[in-house]
């Protein structure tokens, strides 16, 4: 419990002096500028100062463009690959049952404690993937603030 | 049996069998008696503007149940990719080493649709709802979901 604690203040610490420099990379192939990563993932966390961890994610192959985590234990990355895969059964599920005019905005998936939310960008080449704590944000809140900045 | 009154009798057996598969593809289709069937009801009744509803079984990926009131959509072909997204949802929560979580449901908006996957309690089931985003508000579509989730086991 002691370590445990320390360590949570180490976190705590190790936030405050942290100047947000996000590792970003992005292919050639997908549009989208590093300015405008670095505006969503610092307007996530301005509106969501609790949020457990933001990352922009590539829908074709399913790698991190972009991330940041609040909690060691919870690595964006990781997830990225399977969530761009739903995306992509979404999308093919979409195109199947042949949805003229229908385009895939957001998918939101409440877990007990957590809320995982996905946002695909206008051009459906990558999606910002939020997750939040459900005692603290609202799936409403958390749906508007992601619409908002991944504008 | 002679030769020829036992080609008579698989006949009449095969014409039986085809007929009884037709019949029970129907009824899977729309059946008023299974739970899956009797849960298709009551949400149709709740929400009479959806545009298709299905209890899928999550391990195979087909609908137990089905029905749909628009003439583009197959809800058992979506059954099948829908199946995938959990599936997919499912195995990021192992690979993020999740494992007081579970399901409850995934919520996916489109342009002027709403999809609705809310799985059953013990996870071998979801009831997958499409409605129209102008017609029916998502908090009351996944409100009726969550009230109908418990009769599909």
């Amino acid at each position: 419990m002691g370590t445990s604690a320390a360590a949570h203040k180490n976190d705590k610490d190790q936030l405050r002096n942290e100047k947000l420099n996000f590792k970003i990379t992005i292919p050639d192939e997908i549009e989208l500028t590093t300015g405008k990563v670095e505006k969503i993932l610092k307007s996530a966390l301005a509106h969501l100062p609790n949020l457990t961890a933001v990352a922009i994610v590539s829908v074709a192959t399913g790698t991190c463009l972009a991330q940041y985590s609040r909690l060691r234990s919870f690595n964006p990355a990781v997830a990225a690959s399977y969530n761009a895969e739903i995306v992509r059964q979404k999308k093919q599920a979409i195109a199947a049952l042949s949805m003229r005019g229908e385009r895939l905005e957001d998918i939101l998936i409440p877990l007990r404690k957590q809320l995982h939310l996905i946002r695909l960008a206008k051009n459906s080449q990558w999606f910002v993937y939020l997750v939040v704590k459900a005692q603290d944000t609202s799936l409403a809140v958390a749906r508007e603030v992601l619409k908002a900045i991944s504008a | 049996m002679k030769a020829r009154t036992y080609r008579k009798h698989v006949e009449k057996k095969l014409k039986e069998s085809l007929l009884a598969t037709a019949d029970s593809s129907a009824a899977v289709a729309h059946s008023k008696t299974s739970p899956a069937g009797k849960a298709i009801e009551s949400i149709m009744t709740a929400l009479p503007g959806l545009l298709a509803v299905a209890v899928v079984d999550l391990n195979s990926g087909l609908a137990l149940a089905s029905h749909s009131n628009s003439p583009g959509i197959n809800p058992e072909t979506a059954a099948t990719y829908n199946t995938e997204v959990v599936r997919q949802k499912q195995k990021a929560l192992v690979a993020l080493k999740i494992t007081d979580e579970e399901i409850q449901d995934i919520l996916i908006t489109l342009t002027n649709q709403l999809h609705l996957l809310m799985l059953s309690s013990d996870g071998t089931r979801f009831i997958y709802l499409v409605v129209n985003l102008r017609e029916t508000n998502l908090a009351v579509a996944r409100e009726v979901l969550r009230a109908h989730v418990d009769e599909i086991n």
